[in-house]
């Protein structure tokens, strides 16, 4: 069984796990950084410590950096922090690991590439990501 | 009990960098009563440890490491290098063992039984000779017996020194970030109450500023390390590249002792060992070779670390062959890195530069040892990444040397806080030698040059790179921003050439607290890092040299030399200094010795008298397609005509370009190029020189070809 935290992106709800969350931020200033690539909001400070700002609508959405105040999921990564940006901010939910459903194919591009797999809660399906997953939608190859 | 096993590893790890040590060097002082003693408690100790955490492969391998070491503590086996291999080669397999278990918690499955045989033939084989000039032992004789020894053999351990700490470097890293807090904190304080008037507030934040930097001063100690720490296995590496390729070396290391903050010394271990290697594999020659060239057959490669005003110098010496100038310069043109016209201008430090080039490689033969030098560009922008430089110097034929210049500390540095196109950046003060204010004052000394935007400081011209625009943040609406309003530059030196960098404001001087941002934010590649202000923003330290490169594109020295020629091999420095000058002498048609710096040489002509016309009060030559004017070096202005109707046929020249107008210097007889460090006499200056100079034993008056093609273009 594990529990996960919703969330929504360009309509879409998701699902991180939330051991691989420390906590969820109000919109919060980000440093824009001069060349920095797609999908990197920038720069924000998180009590001193300085997170990576990650805009997951510009990775997976429309272009732009979307909501103008999205909400911070923050997520440690080894010994980086990052902060991903979302619309909204949902409930926990539980799933035991066999009921989650399998990634269709047809799944158009970055979608595919992040999904882990997919959960039905009433009549949405959310899609299921990791931190580790949505940073594989930076590499090239 | 996982902690224990921590412990141990570590342990195991420094023993055995300790135990390679004392192999190699008991290699060339086979009778050495320390070395062998420490040699033996080191593996000693490995052993009696692996019993506890059931480690029987550790256990074994160790043990019969230590049984040879045994008889060769006790002087029944002599430490030849037949001996020693076997030794190092268990020794290094016990390594990987020990390396193996700090990742994955447990022993690699393998088997040594014929390392372990190979260690056994030893004992039986060679055991015979007694050391004769071995001195009286003082400790009771042992017998040696082959089978494994009683585990309550004890051999004393060193004893602990008794003032010292061991502490967890999570610890030490800790208390970094939480002093690196108070420094932005006093940051914060000290601008907010700057203008205040109390004057108890103003004691208390002075002390509070006293306090905050002896602080941070004693934890950035903690983490001061001798750099000989990261050393113990040179030693080694020199060994084994002497002994594959038939070559006997020496490594002197000096000034191990001087200390450096911990994580500058693990980032420049890579590049001091590749180094090493280097002048171990391509450096040194062979023992006959070395004798046929006057040299003792032992080549030397001295290591020296010491401290200097604020930076730690490394250097690498040895007196092997050398760089073949010439071969580098060949082979970059066969890459297609430089072409032959700007080769043959080149100075020999430029072409020796030419070695950090990605992709040059002069190495004859592709060694196992080094490869294909494809490091020297890996060892330049790993050292210059964590703020340092490198400097390459060599004779043929004598030797080469590498110096490597590295700052203290990384975790605070001095920085300028400016303002780019209405935002905030930090720019660090290393490199920065000068600050110039541009108003309407000074507003002409910028210009363009062929589409290029420079900056003319007194007798230079360095290229004016716009932050502004390479960052992306000019005014999208107005395309260019306003001509007139007043800005900043920072003349920047790290490099090696001098650059202009234009910022719209400079607000402060600041120690900024630099921390390292994530890993997709190191891959754009234009940030030192980050820092966080005493308001809490966050601003971003901009890497000057790496924003160059993205304006000039890369190889920015050739670049910007070869448009706006600014190197130190100029003559354009400030008389009364001593300099290294490239000059090509003359001697002019009034009979005098001159000459004119080879570097805005473009080329030596003999224009046949057929090929010259007038032109109202100019004389042209036409030559390879190019129309030249002609001047007499004195007086530039003056109608050469009359020079020219002696009835002579042709006449030589001395073609000089700075990349935008070219002009043909009319000369009796071209002596030669001279490259000497010397003083160049301030004197009497007269118009259209710089100076006398003393080169080869005589006066040579140098001529202001600056001057004169400023003057040509200007007409």
């Amino acid at each position: 069984m594990t529990e996960y935290i919703s969330f929504s992106v360009a309509g879409q709800l998701m699902g991180i796990p939330v051991l691989d969350v420390r906590e969820v931020l109000n919109p919060q200033p980000v440093l824009e950084i001069p060349h920095s690539m797609s999908g990197l909001a920038g720069l924000i400070n998180v009590r001193g410590q300085i997170a990576t700002a990650i805009s997951l609508r510009q990775l997976l959405g429309s272009p732009g950096t979307g909501i103008e105040e999205p909400m911070n999921v923050i997520v440690p990564w080894g010994d980086e922090l990052l902060s991903f940006l979302v619309d909204s901010v949902g409930d926990v939910f539980s799933v035991p690991e066999d009921r989650i459903l399998p990634v269709p194919g047809n799944l158009d591009g970055m979608w595919l590439k992040c999904a882990n797999g997919i959960h039905r809660i009433g009549d949405a399906l959310l899609v299921i990501v990791s931190a580790g997953s949505i940073l594989t939608l930076f590499e090239t190859a | 009990m996982d902690e224990y096993l921590g412990d141990f590893i570590t342990e195991s790890l420094a023993a055995l960098g300790r135990l390679d040590s004392d192999l190699v060097a008991l290699e060339s002082d086979p009778t050495h009563r320390e070395l062998l003693n420490s040699a033996f408690r080191a593996i000693h100790s490995i052993k009696g440890t692996c019993g506890m955490f059931g480690l029987v492969r550790l256990e074994k391998l160790s043990h019969a490491v230590e049984d040879v070491l045994v008889r060769l503590r006790d002087g029944n086996l002599v430490a030849e290098p037949g001996v020693m291999q076997p030794i190092l080669t268990a020794v290094d397999e016990v390594r990987t063992i020990v390396v193996t278990l700090q990742s994955t918690r447990r022993e690699p499955p393998g088997d040594d039984s014929m390392m372990i045989t190979g260690l056994r033939a030893l004992l039986d084989g060679s055991a015979v000779e007694p050391i004769t000039a071995m001195a009286p032992e003082s400790a009771p004789s042992r017998t040696v017996s082959a089978s494994p020894r009683p585990s309550g053999a004890i051999e004393s351990r060193e004893a602990p020194v008794d003032h010292e700490l061991r502490v967890k470097l999570e610890l030490l890293d800790r208390l970094m970030n939480l002093i690196s807090e108070l420094v932005i904190l006093r940051n914060g304080m000290l601008r907010e109450l700057a203008s205040e008037s109390d004057t108890e507030k103003q004691v208390a934040i002075q002390q509070l500023n006293r306090l905050t930097h002896g602080l941070q001063e004693a934890i950035m100690k903690t983490r001061m390390q001798p750099i000989g720490n990261s050393w113990g296995r040179l030693q080694r590496v020199v060994r084994d590249v002497a002994h594959a390729a038939g070559k006997q070396i020496r490594l002197e290391i000096s000034g191990k002792e001087t200390e450096i903050d911990r994580q500058i010394m693990l980032a420049v271990q890579d590049p001091v060992t590749h180094c090493i290697r280097n002048s171990a594999d391509h450096g040194i020659e062979r023992p006959d070779e070395r004798v046929a060239a006057g040299k003792p057959p032992l080549g030397t490669i001295q290591l020296e670390a010491r401290s200097e005003a604020g930076k730690i110098v490394v250097q690498i010496r040895d007196d092997g062959k050398g760089i073949d100038a010439s071969a580098v310069k060949r082979k970059a043109i066969e890459r297609g890195l430089i072409d032959e016209v700007f080769a043959a201008r080149m100075s020999e430090s430029e072409t020796l530069d030419l070695i950090f080039a990605p992709g040059l490689s002069t190495a004859a033969r592709i060694t196992e040892t080094s490869g294909r030098g494809v490091g020297m560009d890996v060892v330049k922008s790993n050292v210059e990444q964590i703020g340092g430089s490198i400097r390459l110097s060599s004779t043929l034929g004598r030797g080469t040397q590498i110096e490597l210049h590295l700052p203290l500390t990384l975790a605070v540095i001095p920085a300028f806080i400016v303002g780019i196109g209405g935002r905030t950046f930090a720019v660090p003060q290393a490199g920065v030698s000068e600050l110039v204010r541009v108003d309407e004052r000074n507003r002409g000394n910028v210009k363009t040059l062929r589409g290029a935007s420079v900056l003319e400081l007194r007798d230079k011209v360095l290229p004016l790179i716009d932050l502004a625009e390479v960052l992306g943040l000019s005014d999208a609406k107005s395309g260019t921003r306003e001509t007139n309003s007043d800005f900043h530059v920072i003349i920047s030196e790290a490099s090696g050439v001098p650059l202009g960098f234009r910022v719209d404001e400079i607000h402060d001087s600041q120690e900024i607290v630099v921390k390292r941002p994530g890993r997709l934010v190191s891959e754009i590649g234009l940030y030192v890092g980050i820092t966080l202000m005493g308001d809490g923003s966050v601003v971003m330290i901009l890497d000057l040299l790496r924003l160059a490169e993205k304006s000039l594109g890369a190889g920015i020295k050739d670049r910007a030399k070869e448009a706006f020629s600014t190197s130190s091999s100029g003559i354009e420095e400030p008389a009364g200094e001593t300099h290294v000058l490239r000059v090509l002498t003359f001697r002019s048609i009034s009979g005098a010795l001159r000459g004119v710096s080879a570097e805005l040489v473009n080329r030596l002509k003999v224009l046949p008298v057929e090929t010259i016309e007038r032109n109202g009060s100019q004389v042209f030559a036409m030559d390879q397609g190019e129309l030249l004017r002609l001047v007499l070096p004195e007086s530039p202005d003056l109608d050469p005509g009359p020079a020219l109707q002696d009835g002579t046929t042709a006449f030589p020249a001395v073609v000089v370009s700075d990349g935008a107008t070219t002009v043909a210097i009319l000369v009796a007889e071209i002596k030669d190029i001279v490259e000497e460090r010397t003083v160049m006499s301030a004197g009497a200056r007269k118009t259209g020189s710089l100076g006398v100079a003393r080169l080869r034993d005589a006066a040579v008056d140098l001529l202001d070809a600056r001057e004169i093609l400023r003057r040509a273009e200007a007409a």
